[in-house]
């Protein structure tokens, strides 16, 4: 590895932040696989998770992807929302889906790795709360702006990712000895 | 911006470090291989009906966007108080671009010739793709991404250039015509000759900035 975590979530959110805005295949190609995977940590098989994030895509046209300023925090409120809302579990990609105008992005089945399934698993393993703020953390987002977009305290977040961040450590085997996550307090909200 | 994976306590451990580049380098391949399972150009295509009158609803949604983009919209602009003022600016002359277009649209309803209908369309268009690229760049500005001088001030003279070939069209319609009619062209001739005075001062304002910040200067091969 040449190039540090700081510097890699730096080019990431650089590289994301200069979406075109006047192409919305571009927008539509990066952002229905991140928002994919922003789900799958928040719970989501990849299916359900795939079809709530072409929801919010059709929340966003005609025209709102031209003029909303943050059309990926837009896209991951929205598909969080399309998710909650889901009738029905889909645990294959053949699984039922109401037709609906816009359709649906089809998609193969997804093959995880061994590694990426045990980190998939740890993390749906956290509470509600850690799992959002890392989700949106390893999509790029600030703090600063997780609260914005989110509703939620700086404070809560970062109390959140602490307690997220110390299990993860413990479910993965990164924790040293003496470490607990069993810190408690009034977060995860 | 801050590492997003910062662990904001200050300590910095190897074990922090290593979750960070393990959730970092996870979320990458996961990425890609979602991808690969995506099928998005049958997804884009399955939006693509919703996409066909995207200009149409864009001129009459125009409250109901601007108010989404309120929601949406409420970062600083960058460090510089010229640049800050330039944004600012933008932002301005996009709402007058928003209302001038919807007003031009909006004279369809006369009882225009062939030629000067599809003249009209013509020159929606070329509003719309104006706006466009004005968003597109006052995002830059704001965000204080590096910038190419000539990416930016090309295509704002261009874009200049045409509004002003656009108000003499518009003027000798207005001139054409009589009555509530001629009102209206003129009406619009006189807005579009404002959008490029402000467009003229963008240009000035833009290649000012470029003279005197080495950061908005691109750095490249």
């Amino acid at each position: 590895m040449t190039e540090s975590p700081a510097t890699a979530a730096h080019v990431q959110t650089y590289a994301v932040r200069r979406l075109p805005r006047d192409d919305f295949d571009s927008l539509y190609n990066l952002e229905m696989r991140a928002v994919t995977v922003h789900l799958i940590h928040r719970g989501a098989t990849p299916y359900e998770a795939a079809d709530a994030a072409h929801e919010a895509f059709i929340e966003l046209l005609p025209d709102r992807w031209r003029v909303i300023e943050h059309p990926r925090a837009y896209l991951r409120k929205v598909a969080w929302t399309k998710y909650l809302r889901q009738s029905h579990h889909v645990e294959s990609p053949a699984g039922f889906v109401p037709d609906r105008v816009g359709g649906t992005c089809p998609i193969s089945e997804v093959i995880l790795t061994e590694t990426q399934q045990r980190i998939v698993r740890a993390i749906q393993q956290l509470s509600p709360a850690q799992q959002e703020v890392l989700a949106w953390q390893m999509d790029g987002f600030a703090y600063g702006e997780i609260a914005e977009f989110t509703g939620k305290t700086e404070m809560a977040l970062r109390t959140n990712a602490k307690r997220g961040r110390a299990k993860l450590k413990e479910l993965l085997g990164l924790a040293g000895p003496g470490h607990s996550h069993t810190e408690e307090g009034p977060s995860d909200e | 911006m801050n590492d997003p994976l910062a662990t904001g306590t200050g300590t910095g451990t190897d074990t922090d470090d290593l979750l960070d580049v393990l959730l970092l380098t996870h979320a990458e391949e996961l990425r890609s291989t979602v991808a690969r399972s995506l099928h998005t150009e049958a997804g884009l295509e399955q939006l693509s009906p919703l996409r066909a009158a995207e200009d149409e609803a864009r001129l009459s949604n125009i409250d109901v966007v601007q108010e989404i983009a309120t929601e949406f919209g409420m970062q600083p602009a960058g460090e510089s108080p010229a640049v800050r003022e330039l944004v600012d600016i933008m932002g301005k002359e996009l709402a007058a671009i928003s209302k001038v277009t919807g007003e031009l649209w909006r004279l369809k309803a006369l009882e225009l010739t062939r030629y000067s209908l599809k003249h009209l369309e013509a020159s929606v268009h070329a509003l719309l793709d104006y706006e466009r690229f004005l968003r597109s760049i006052r995002r830059e500005f704001r965000y204080g991404v590096r910038m190419d001088r000539q990416r930016v001030l090309q295509p704002l003279n261009g874009y200049t250039a045409q509004l002003s070939a656009l108000t003499d069209v518009l003027w000798r319609n207005a001139t054409s015509t009589t009555g509530a009619q001629a009102q209206l062209w003129a009406s619009i001739a006189c807005s579009i000759g404002e959008r490029t005075g402000v467009g003229e001062s963008l240009c000035a304002r833009i290649e000012w900035i470029f003279d005197r910040s080495d950061e908005f200067q691109e750095v490249t091969s």
